[in-house]
């Protein structure tokens, strides 16, 4: 009768930390090549577009909305990134930064004032974003050659550090910095744990929630650079896995869907778990259609036992 | 919560035991980096690279992106982590400028591959020693040989139409130009009307019927693909003029080759899927090994247009025999044996 | 002494660093009504948990009419015969009385495609009847059925059932049934309950000792997870069980009357012919410095809106609202909050608190804004406020971080209050500011009322009884359908008697 999976007591990023550190021995016990600074790199690089996108939809979903175009803005953002580096050069990242922080802005607009769930206003607007992707360039664009220096900024490394997971690194403090140390971190709990008493405390929940689809257009922006830069290219289906892993990446982290309870750090925890389930399976050899199958199992079973149950009790 | 316990524990067991199986075998890692094994063309490929692989008593690793550049790279770079440079690549890119951080990523690690269909033009693969070859197939010569071998079934004179594929596809300019230049050269022979059905069968169906309306008179019918060629075959069909308007496409699906063998189709062209599954791993390996020196390979070896296979009512028994029914038998070592032009 | 039907021995309950039920020996007889009471915090929930199979106990053993009983949820424990009523009803608001009446069950009418629905209303008249609702209409929305009739439509259900599953005297558990109810519809409860008696038990749990010893055929007392006391009928008064359960001796003034102190001659807030369309008009009055007003009225007399158009969530249509002397127009609680008004809703879970957050996050909602150095807040100011609030307002929580979903009611209420006196408001509107909280907090919400007023806040209140509304109160505000019928003051030594007063509000 009762499925009480949640271990009592533990909270979630415990349990997801754990899971990390199961997965990296189970992988390394499958193939000790996992480890090797190599692969590390590829994982973290993985991982640090995941976590970009997971940083932004984890403002979102604290709230309790979800983002479902952040796909869509990587989208744009590569197209409009491979399209203006060569005339703009450096400008470029500023610009397209610029364009993911507008997207989620508008996002933010659409369901504050016009009062439209999350859920359809995004659905409308990826819509949206994604046409105007393909209207720029239906075909797949490459960095011009004369700015593979610029791109390559993302791509360099110092020493055996390598610039993106600097980048990812930053990106998480300045996010963690927010939600723990502002208000606007505190209005985004307070929002997602129960919203009419937020509005009945007087905080301004239109300008919350705007700022978090800002915050969650920004990081698909960034999410959207580091992409495009990895692969050199841009092109419009390029972030259409992202909408998925950007949701993946936030519960398994032990984030609740429902809002106010979780966050940035749960976040970071999630994103080394999907980089690493996804490289790991690769590396010591599983069959690529039986990859979908672990990858299934292991995210419902990840939810399961983080997801915070606590704001569906039905008794008192 | 012993319930998920135990979930989590057998998905675990399942993976290590995964693990064990892959482990066993040893020798030369051999990636094949397609986009997926749902379609026949992919599969194909992939029976190639496994029966070159096997023949060499090497590890064919087959890798999907599903439609990822990005999971095509990340697959790339964790074969590379496993295997080091005891690896070769043959690879489709998913989009064309995937190549550019893929042949970055082979480079560094200094593992030989070959790579097949669409670069960037501005990329050259001269600049990457371990860079073997890009291989790809000409659609000019297509275009021409579909063109000129409809025109033979016509008896040299009469009217034709067109049916392109999407008019931005560079396969698709490629293709229409070679048919141009087929025109050139029959003087007999008249463009009657050219139009767009954006490579889809449904679309060709439609498009062909109102030719028929406005050309009655109409001999012939050349379709940049075997799709278009299909639908066209379908209003010819309605009309009651199958086998005496013949069609010609390219891409050599079954129901293409059937249509060839009925006598209602003029001709289509086979991109041979097996043999670059097998030949992009053999020329890396050749590579790898010695045998063949990329610092000393003339240029227009590392970036050319290989053989199709040209279907004809004249070689239909022979391709069927071979193609559709059998598996082809290739010669391995014969690294430029199918080389035709270079790719300027 | 009748037959025992149910009995549960020696029952041990542990949570995480709490001892819910230590040891508690508890029966149920035949045809009884038996009172339940005890603070919260006293092992009263769990207790109801076990008994319908929400939980299970560590030790001990539960035995239903003989037979050692293992329930693995509320269904179970209602083939058994034993169902819980709760406060509001646990029913379906869109579907109709009927369809809730037999929610589930409906094969026990035939198993046809089409659903009997003449024999259903029939037989729901017969059960509504029962239970004294012969008038509603089974085909009605539950939705729009009041409290009172929600409560009894869940009995009318408990009892079919019990007759479905063939279950004789069925033991209903009705949870803080008055809480919801006015007065008449409190002694028609208690009269049905009294008809109930003849083919049922009734285990009777409220705070309102004064029912339960008016109800009751016995009294059982609970405190920190230890039954204190099994009295039969007599042999309690409301004092005696008010000691038993908190352990010392309560005061014996009710509402801490002698700490009432008398009111500054400022006004502090000024309303001036206020209306809202269809709700009330004409209301005018005047709040002074350290005043305790309160604003007394049935239901529907208009009261709750005003409260509404004080704290901004509703906007009047005319009058105006003066705030030291400044006029204020509220078009969202933000103004109200910024004009330095404070309300403590009557629903806490929902109105007051995030309850899924911590005690520190809801204290200092209202004051980030003063914990920041740059665009960062400060952790350590953030600890010191919710630390100085939580021993201010004698809030009991084994941390800062505590979720504030574990907390009882009456700490909820104060974290509540805390958040507002942290954010320094002169006004707060006190909705109902001790419902479903215990006799010992009660009393420490009222001295906190006192101290609130005596340091010069101004305070709207209104109260669970009419009592309170009297003994709290320096004036009384009594409004009827919409208008103010009377102002009565209520001075320390003169308070009026309720009976003078329950004229005027009827």
């Amino acid at each position: 009768m009762k499925m009480k999976l949640r271990i009592a007591g533990i909270k979630p990023i415990y349990i997801s930390l754990g899971m990390f550190f199961l997965l990296v021995a189970v992988f390394t016990i499958g193939d000790r090549t996992f480890i090797s600074l190599y692969n590390a790199q590829t994982i973290l690089n993985a991982v640090a577009i995941l976590l970009a996108v997971g940083l932004g939809q984890v403002c979102v979903i604290l709230t309790g909305g979800i983002d479902l175009s952040v796909g869509s803005i990587m989208s744009l953002v590569s197209v409009v990134f491979m399209l203006v580096i060569g005339q703009l050069g450096a400008w470029a990242y500023p610009v397209v930064m610029v364009l993911g922080l507008g997207a989620g802005f508008l996002n933010g607009l659409i369901v504050s004032k016009l009062r439209i769930p999350s859920f359809i206003a995004t659905l409308g607007t990826q819509g949206i974003l994604i046409s105007v992707a393909y209207l720029l360039s239906a075909s797949p664009l490459s960095v011009p050659e004369n700015s593979y220096g610029l791109v390559d900024i993302i791509n360099g490394s110092i020493g055996p550090v390598k610039n993106v997971w600097i980048i990812g690194l930053v990106l998480f403090a300045g996010f963690f910095a927010m939600q723990a140390y502002t208000r606007l971190g505190r209005g985004i709990m307070y929002i997602g744990a129960n919203e009419r008493m937020s509005y009945l405390s007087g905080l301004d929940i239109d300008r919350i929630r705007i700022l978090a689809f800002t915050f969650s257009g920004f990081g698909a922006a960034v999410a959207g650079i580091i992409l495009s830069a990895t692969l050199y290219s841009g092109y419009p289906s390029i972030g259409g896995t992202y909408v998925l892993n950007s949701i993946a990446v936030v519960v398994v982290g032990g984030t609740a869907m429902t809002g106010g309870a979780g966050g940035v750090l749960n976040t970071l925890i999630g994103s080394l778990i999907m980089g690493i389930l996804n490289n790991g399976m690769t590396v010591i050899g599983i069959d690529v259609y039986a990859q979908q199958v672990f990858l299934g199992v292991l995210i419902i079973v990840a939810v399961a036992v983080t997801f915070d149950r606590r704001k569906l009790a039905i008794i008192k | 919560m012993k319930k998920t316990l135990v979930l989590v524990l057998a998905v675990l067991l399942a993976l290590s035991v995964t693990t064990a199986f892959a482990q066993k075998a040893s020798g030369v890692f051999m990636g094949t980096a397609i986009r997926s094994l749902e379609n026949p063309y992919h599969a194909v490929w992939a029976r190639g690279a496994q029966s070159f692989a096997d023949s060499v008593g090497g590890i064919a690793v087959i890798q999907t992106c599903e439609g990822s550049s990005e999971k095509q790279l990340n697959d790339i770079k964790a074969l590379i982590a496993k295997a080091g440079k005891n690896a070769v690549f043959s690879i489709d890119p998913n989009e064309s400028p995937n190549v550019i951080p893929i042949a970055k990523a082979l480079e560094a690690a200094g593992v030989y591959f070959v790579t097949y269909w669409n670069k960037p033009d501005t990329v050259k693969v001269t600049d990457y020693p371990h860079w073997v070859a890009h291989i790809s197939f000409s659609g000019t010569l297509a275009g021409e040989f579909m063109g000129n071998e409809l025109f033979k079934s016509m008896g040299g004179k009469g009217k034709i139409v067109a049916l392109q594929g999407m008019l931005a596809n560079t396969t698709a300019i490629e293709r229409y130009t070679g048919l141009q230049a087929a025109l050139k050269k029959a003087p007999g022979i008249t463009l009657a009307a050219v139009d767009t059905a954006e490579w889809d069968r449904t679309k060709a169906f439609e498009k062909m019927k109102s030719f028929l309306v406005a050309n009655p008179d109409v001999g012939g019918v050349w379709a940049a693909n075997d799709n278009m060629a299909l639908g066209a075959l379908e209003a010819i069909r309605a009309a009651g003029l199958a086998g005496k308007v013949k069609v010609v496409g390219c891409d050599g699906v079954d129901e293409m080759i059937a249509a060839v063998k009925a006598g209602e189709a003029a001709a289509t062209v086979i991109n041979p899927a097996f043999w670059q599954g097998g030949m992009g791993l053999s020329l890396a390996l050749a590579a790898k090994d010695g045998k063949i020196n990329v610092k000393t390979l003339p240029v227009e070896k590392r970036a050319f247009f290989a053989k199709a296979v040209e279907v004809t009512s004249a070689n239909i028994d022979s391709i069927i025999a071979t193609y559709v029914k059998g598996t082809p038998k290739y010669d391995w070592n014969d690294y430029y044996g199918s080389y035709v032009a270079p790719i300027k | 002494m009748g037959e025992t039907i149910l009995e549960l021995k020696r029952a041990k309950k542990a949570f995480p660093g709490v001892t819910a039920l230590d040891g508690v020996d508890f029966r149920v007889e035949r045809n009884e009504i038996l009172g339940l009471v005890g603070e919260n915090g006293a092992g009263k929930s769990t207790l109801m948990k076990i008994l319908i199979g929400l939980q299970t106990v560590d030790e001990g053993e539960y035995f239903l009419r003989g037979e050692r009983a293992a329930l693995d949820g509320p269904s179970a424990a209602i083939r058994k015969g034993i169902g819980m009523v709760f406060q509001e009803g646990c029913m379906i608001p869109n579907l109709s009385v009927m369809d809730n009446l037999f929610l589930g069950n409906e094969d026990s009418f035939g198993r046809g495609p089409l659903m009997p629905v003449k024999a259903m209303a029939q037989a729901a008249r017969g059960e509504l009847e029962a239970v004294g609702l012969g008038r509603l209409n089974p085909k009605s929305t539950v939705g729009d059925i009041s409290s009172a009739e929600k409560q009894m439509l869940e009995i009318a259900r408990l009892l079919w059932l019990s007759r479905l599953y063939g279950v004789d005297n069925p033991i209903l558990i009705l949870d803080e049934p008055t809480t919801v109810l006015q007065e008449s519809e409190v002694e028609r409860l208690f009269s049905i309950l009294g008809a109930l008696k003849a083919r049922a038990s009734i285990v009777f749990i409220s705070h309102r000792l004064e029912e339960v010893v008016q109800l009751s055929d016995r009294i059982v007392v609970l405190k920190d997870g230890r039954l204190m006391a099994d009295l039969g009928r007599g042999q309690a008064d409301v004092k005696a069980i008010e000691r038993l359960m908190v352990g010392h001796e309560l005061a014996v003034e009710h509402y801490r009357e002698s700490m009432q102190t008398d009111c500054g001659s400022e006004v502090v807030l000024c309303v001036k012919e206020l209306r809202l369309g269809g709700r009330f008009e004409d209301f005018s009055m005047d709040l002074h410095r350290g005043e305790i007003v309160s604003l007394v009225g049935l239901m529907g007399s208009g009261k709750e809106e005003v409260c509404r158009c004080l704290g901004g969530s509703e906007v009047p249509d005319s009058g105006s609202i003066a705030v030291h002397g400044k006029p204020a127009r509220f078009a969202s609680p933000k103004n109200a909050i910024d004009a330095g008004i404070g309300i403590v809703p009557i629903d806490r879970r929902n109105d007051g608190l995030a309850t899924s957050l911590d005690v520190m996050s809801n204290i200092n909602l209202l004051i980030l804004d003063r914990m920041r150095s740059g665009p960062f807040l400060k952790p350590a100011l953030e600890k010191a406020s919710a630390r100085r609030w939580v021993e201010e307002c004698l809030i009991k929580t084994p941390s800062l971080q505590t979720s504030c979903s574990t907390l009882s009611g009456g700490n909820q209420q104060k974290v509540v209050i805390a958040k507002w006196l942290a954010a320094e408001a002169a006004i707060l509107v006190l909705d109902h500011p001790t419902r479903g909280i215990d006799v010992g907090a009660k009393d420490e919400i009222y001295r906190r009322i006192r101290a609130l007023a005596a340091a010069g806040l101004s305070i709207i209140i209104m109260c669970d009884t009419l009592e309170e509304d009297i003994g709290l109160s320096n004036r009384m505000i009594v409004m009827k359908d919409g208008r103010i019928v009377r102002e009565i003051p209520c001075p320390k030594d003169a308070k009026p008697a309720p009976v003078a007063v329950i004229g005027y509000i009827v």
